[in-house]
């Protein structure tokens, strides 16, 4: 039987770090890839995910209600990324994102490859605020309520991010798309 | 035709979001680094911890038995009260406390090998009183009661009798 998210992160405020491992290899996957799709490059992908992995371990007393901890672990994660946003401005390096971008579910065949690519360009063209809410919420599958208490914002306001994401995307992608 | 345009969009954002979905391996070293880093400090603050149990355990040794041969409170007589303290590391060590209104420029301890100590003539009463050591660490003294002290600090407790 799997034991909630909540038992493991009552372990490792008692200082169990097997416990937050396993915590980690839960949603390890959703992380990796809000980082890396939100920030397009691998370097940054990669640095912002280490940051927030270990800030989150040193601050998880600070965790109060453990049966939100993906969230709470969200949170950190996107501000580690807002973080490397403006410091570094939003513009994706090209380059490395080609490489950086792995399908492994389905080994890519060069049209599904061709379709990939065309949704890191239509993504790149979105606003910060406007990719952020559209991840969180169509591809990590936060709900409107959790993404206000991670991200800060407004449930309105967030609901408009994510709906003129979807109207750029579309814009943006209709054209290439073959379905 | 609405309808037909809604259906495109829905399909054509429904494959956007499959594709976003899709594992990446992107981040499977930085998880990695994450979590050795992590076990390197667990098992620094472990041996820490061992350290200096080690080292407390050492230090109630040693003062078990010089304490027990030099010290003669917290009942003391009022013809001369020792004040010693274990404090091989130090450059200073004073005695502060209610008989010296704290001041910490009345009552040095000499060095005598790895104790410091001075013998003070002390009216029946009780006293409260710390060690500073180097200036700025304040110690209660090891073979005393602790007092309550408002301020947080370290602080001991003697009483002197006739």
């Amino acid at each position: 039987m799997r034991v909630p998210d909540a038992n493991l992160v009552r372990r490792t405020q008692d200082g169990n770090l097997d416990a937050y491992a396993e915590l980690i290899a839960r949603h390890r996957s959703g992380l990796q890839r809000y980082a890396l799709h939100l920030l397009g490059n691998r370097e940054d992908a990669e640095e912002a995910l280490q940051d927030s992995l270990l800030r989150a371990y040193r601050s998880i007393r600070r965790c109060e209600h453990p049966e939100r901890f993906r969230s709470w672990l969200a949170r950190i994660l996107v501000n580690r990324c807002r973080t490397r946003l403006s410091r570094n401005g939003s513009v994706v390096r090209d380059s490395e994102r080609d490489s950086a971008l792995d399908n492994a579910a389905a080994p890519p065949a060069t049209e599904q490859a061709a379709w990939g690519e065309e949704i890191q360009r239509a993504l790149r063209v979105l606003a910060p605020d406007q990719r952020e809410a559209f991840l969180l919420h169509h591809v990590e599958e936060f709900s409107y309520d959790e993404m206000a208490e991670l991200t800060g914002a407004s449930v309105p306001a967030l609901k408009m991010r994510v709906s003129r994401a979807c109207e750029r995307l579309r814009a943006e992608l209709r054209e290439v798309y073959h379905g | 035709m609405d309808e037909e345009m809604d259906a495109s969009n829905e399909a054509l954002l429904r494959d956007i979001v499959g594709s976003l979905r899709a594992p990446v391996s992107v981040g499977d070293g930085a998880v990695e680094r994450a979590m050795a880093q992590l076990r390197r400090e667990a098992l620094a603050v472990r041996r820490w911890r061992q350290t200096v149990l080690t080292a407390g355990i050492a230090a109630a040794l040693v003062l078990a038995f010089f304490g027990a041969r030099r010290l003669r409170h917290p009942l003391a007589p009022n013809n001369g009260v020792t004040f010693a303290l274990a404090a091989p590391a130090a450059s200073r060590v004073v005695l502060i406390g209610d008989f010296n209104d704290w001041n910490p420029e009345a009552n040095p301890l000499r060095r005598d090998e790895r104790h410091w100590s001075v013998t003070l003539s002390l009216k029946p009463g009780r006293y409260r009183y710390s060690y500073v050591v180097d200036g700025s660490s304040w110690q209660a003294d090891p073979g005393t009661p602790l007092a309550e002290d408002d301020f947080g600090t370290p602080t001991s407790v003697i009483t002197v009798v006739n």
